[in-house]
């Protein structure tokens, strides 16, 4: 006899409405990316637009949460699926809120249209993105080796931003024109925020990986830190 | 941590039909043990193996040993009276003597000549109370009939009884499954007192009521045992897809 079926529907829900909120996610980023690369102060308000709906995503997933451990007591595997939705949605929100910071930026970057900007910024973006839309494939599959694989990925992101930082640091020693440093310093801002994606993405990674097993197992632990 | 209850390699056949397969549980003295799994797995067989009340069942046989203490209880010569003060029980029912609260909870101290009637045993009753839980709400009324307390109540009183005798252990045979709401939480706090003296075992068929209560919980499956833990690991990630699936409410 099937038991739980009503449960096992909305749990599948839960689910279908996280992959959702991912992919709004990507296209939030993609969106930013967009406007950065055409510095189009219109596409940048989308982008504000878009992280609004993913902010509201947050909060209906959340409270959705709290209403199935409150009346399905849920244990084990079911619990840690709606703690891991708890979390994830978290980590979604905030890529949204770097997306958007990317957004930001296009006003200040307008100042000074002509400034070079370093080329491994798209690629990052790339980068992360397709991070993002692994880690969304490796949990709604519920798949370990590929959570752990878009968090290996994160060392790449890691180390095109040392290098974005080097170049853009270099530029501003020799630069007098307080646009231009500004510029150069958005530009920076820019690399965070992606670098940051891709950390939030490793988080996400991880969170499947407890999913699926369980236990805790932290992945790029930075032992600077 | 000391290992109050060793159950080794224990088998139980009632006639041909083996009810309990190859048992082995250790029990954590002053902490709760939970049994848990389906009507007919053997959580309450194995209970009652642990102060041989299954004895007097025609045709039942245990092999294998539980030690108490690291003495084996089903060595012949222990006295099964002595094991039952050590190993007292609560059972599913409340269910008192027709006689007073006081007489309730005295009852097992005379028996056993622990106490004579007078200020001894009156303290000795008051103090049965107290550990349960009981005293203030009966402390006017130990005259009265223990019939006359609500079923929470009465509980409680069985619980007193139990804890008169002073033993080691406490088993639980679904304690709440009669109670309402309120009265199972009042009785679920007092066995959280209970295991800072004693040693609790308890068989319930309420999940959350051993992820509440207990400090490990085994679970048991077509006589055998599946998968024993702590507690909180086991409701958050148990090892055994069959714990899971029971747990979680997909199998049972």
């Amino acid at each position: 006899m099937r038991t739980r079926v009503y449960f096992d529907q909305q749990l599948s829900d839960l689910r279908d409405d996280i992959l959702l909120m991912g992919s709004r996610v990507e296209a939030e980023l993609t969106l930013a990316i967009d406007a950065y690369n055409t510095l189009d102060r219109q596409k940048a308000r989308e982008v504000y637009a878009a992280d609004k709906q993913v902010n509201q995503a947050r909060f209906d997933i959340e409270e959705r949460c709290f209403t199935l451990i409150v009346t399905q007591q849920p244990a084990a595997g079911d619990l840690r699926t709606i703690v891991t939705a708890l979390n994830i949605i978290v980590d979604l929100e905030r890529m949204g809120d770097q997306a958007k910071g990317i957004a930001k930026v296009i006003p200040h970057l307008l100042k000074s249209p002509d400034q070079p900007r370093p080329p491994e910024l798209v690629q990052m973006s790339e980068m992360v993105g397709r991070m993002l839309n692994q880690v969304m494939l490796a949990y709604a599959h519920s798949n370990v080796d590929l959570a752990r694989i878009v968090a290996n990925q994160d060392d790449e992101v890691d180390a095109l931003y040392a290098q974005v930082f080097n170049q853009i640091m270099s530029q501003m020693a020799g630069v007098d024109d307080p646009d231009k440093v500004e510029a150069a310093y958005e530009l920076l801002r820019v690399a965070r925020e992606l670098e940051r994606f891709g950390d939030l993405s490793t988080n996400v990674a991880e969170r499947v990986i407890y999913r699926v097993t369980g236990s805790f197992d932290e992945i790029n632990v930075d032992d600077e830190e | 941590m000391k290992t109050k209850i060793e159950v080794r390699d224990f088998d139980f056949y009632y006639g041909d039909f083996q009810a309990l397969k190859g048992m082995n549980i250790p029990i954590a003295e002053h902490r709760i043990t939970a049994l848990i799994g389906p009507s007919g797995c053997g959580k309450s067989t194995f209970l009652r193996s642990l102060n041989r009340m299954n004895d007097t069942i025609p045709g039942a046989r245990a092999e294998g040993e539980i030690l108490l203490d690291g003495k084996n209880i089903y060595d012949p010569k222990v006295d099964v009276v002595e094991l039952r003060q050590r190993i007292g029980m609560v059972f599913q029912r409340p269910n008192p003597f027709p006689q007073s609260v006081y007489d309730n909870v005295a009852f097992g101290p005379r028996v056993l000549g622990m106490a004579k009637r007078g200020r001894a045993m009156d303290e000795m009753v008051r103090e049965s109370l107290e550990g349960a839980a009981l005293w203030n709400e009966v402390k006017h009324r130990l005259d009265d009939s223990a019939l006359n307390l609500n079923p929470g109540q009465q509980q409680r009183l069985c619980i007193a009884r139990t804890i008169a005798v002073k033993p080691d252990v406490i088993l639980m045979d679904e304690p709440c499954s009669a109670l309402d709401p309120v009265a199972t939480l009042s009785v679920e706090d007092l066995m959280r007192e209970l295991a800072e003296e004693y040693t609790i075992v308890i068989v319930t068929h309420n999940m959350q009521q051993a992820a509440r209560v207990s400090d490990y919980t085994g679970f048991f499956w077509l006589g055998e045992l599946v998968e024993f833990s702590e507690t909180d690991e086991l409701f958050r990630a148990p090892r055994e897809p069959l714990t899971e699936a029971y747990i979680t409410g997909r199998r049972g």
